[in-house]
Order: structure tokens, then C-alpha cells, then sequence
């Protein structure tokens, strides 16, 4: 139970890592051509990206992914405001 | 206690954002989630794209409760209905069980991110600083 505890928080480390890594990096995700897509992010990589992210999680778990342990981001266009 | 609190750039403008496990039994869910702190919400909202990832099966969606409730967030039109006694932690600094709002039907737009509410603040009992020109911000926590 404790070493299930530490490995959750391990991969809370790397999760806050490469979301860190995604906000930092979203202009040059815009100029590889990811404005509009969904991105899924593994150690500060890139592992796949889709329109659609119900095809992008499908796609995740079909390379073995657990898509809930990773940073699945949307890249908006550059100039988009969200009011929330 | 404080809990740092990340500062991006989201869409438009700096964003107070911090990662959170969210855990539930009834339906079974668990995952991360980065979560914007928006004191102009009411409630918690869980993110569409958020929601999705951790794979609900609509069977599961039917232990959601209430009738569905549509709301506007973010220029998209959603419908939500409540996720009871959710599980939201920060690392291991704050775990607290809270009701959520869970998006059931996208009706238009991209979706919206995971929002913490005044819900959230109200049951952690934190304080909340942010300070967009230095970057800062944190949750200040009474134990």
C-alpha cells in the first residue's frame, strides 16, 4: 500500500512535469502543426495527437497507454480567449 | 499549510492551475487532471477531454445523480449531471471528497477544461493568492 502510494505519487511528478512541459512548449506545438488537435503528452514528448479525442485515447490504448496517467491537452489557435 | 499553485498561459491570459488526482468508487474513475481555479465558479467541473480519458462507460454514467443540468462554460454548451463524493487530492496535501459536476453531452463547442470552484475552496477551507504580475500563487490551507 505504501509503495502503491509512492509509485502514484512518482507518476504525479511526471504528470506535473510534462504539463509543465506542454504550457512552456504550446507555440512550438503550433508550428509542428498541432493547433486544433488534441496531444497526448509522455515524458516531454509528443506520443500522438487527433482531431478527435475519443480517436486519440482509442489510439493511446491500443499502444498499451493508460490515457488517465497522461497529459491530454487541447492546443487552441494562437489568439484564442476562453472566458470561463 | 500552502500548497503552490501553478501559473500558465491558457488560452488568452495567465491561468492558476494545479494537477489533481480525482478518484471515485461508484462509478470507478481515476486519473490526473490539471485543473484551472476559478473563483467566478460556483462548482467544480470536470474537463470534457478529462472525462473522456478516464473511459466511463455509459453504464457507469448511470450511477451519476440528478437530472441533467446544462451549463455554459468557455463558449461551449455542455450538459452535466453529478459525480457524488469525488476524491480530490493534491499530491498528499489536500484530500477532500467533494461533488462534481461531470459533462454527460457536448452540444457545442471544444471542451472545457477542468474548473476547481468556490466548492473547492469552501471544503478545503484554503485561502486562495494569486498574483498574475509576479506569477505567483498558492492555497493556504489552516492545518
Amino acid at each position: 500500500m505504501v509503495e502503491d502510494n509512492q509509485q502514484l505519487l512518482v507518476n504525479f511528478g511526471r504528470f506535473e512535469e510534462d504539463s509543465k512541459w506542454f504550457y512552456k512548449n504550446i507555440d512550438l506545438l503550433r508550428r509542428k502543426n498541432f493547433t486544433g488537435k488534441f496531444v497526448a503528452i509522455k515524458n516531454k514528448n509528443v506520443i500522438d495527437s487527433n482531431n478527435n479525442v475519443d480517436v486519440l485515447i482509442n489510439s493511446l490504448e491500443s499502444k498499451g497507454e493508460n490515457p488517465s496517467y497522461l497529459v491530454i491537452e487541447f492546443v487552441h489557435p494562437q489568439g484564442t480567449i476562453i472566458l470561463l | 499549510m500552502k500548497i503552490p499553485v501553478r501559473v500558465e498561459f491558457f488560452a488568452g491570459g495567465l491561468r492558476p492551475l494545479v494537477t489533481i488526482i480525482l478518484k471515485s468508487k461508484e462509478p470507478h474513475i481515476f486519473g490526473f487532471v490539471n485543473a484551472i481555479i476559478d473563483t467566478g465558479s460556483p462548482t467544480t467541473i470536470l474537463g470534457g477531454a478529462d472525462i473522456q480519458k478516464m473511459r466511463i462507460s455509459q453504464i457507469q454514467m448511470q450511477k451519476l445523480v440528478g437530472c441533467e443540468k446544462e451549463v455554459n462554460i468557455g463558449g461551449a454548451q455542455i450538459k452535466t449531471r453529478i459525480l457524488p463524493e469525488a476524491e480530490l487530492s493534491i499530491g498528499n496535501k489536500v484530500n477532500i471528497k467533494l461533488d462534481i459536476q461531470i459533462p454527460v453531452k457536448i452540444i457545442k463547442g471544444v471542451p472545457p477544461p477542468t474548473i476547481l470552484g468556490v466548492d473547492f475552496l469552501l471544503k478545503t477551507k484554503s485561502n486562495f493568492f494569486f498574483n498574475p504580475s509576479k506569477k505567483e500563487a498558492y492555497l493556504e490551507t489552516s492545518d
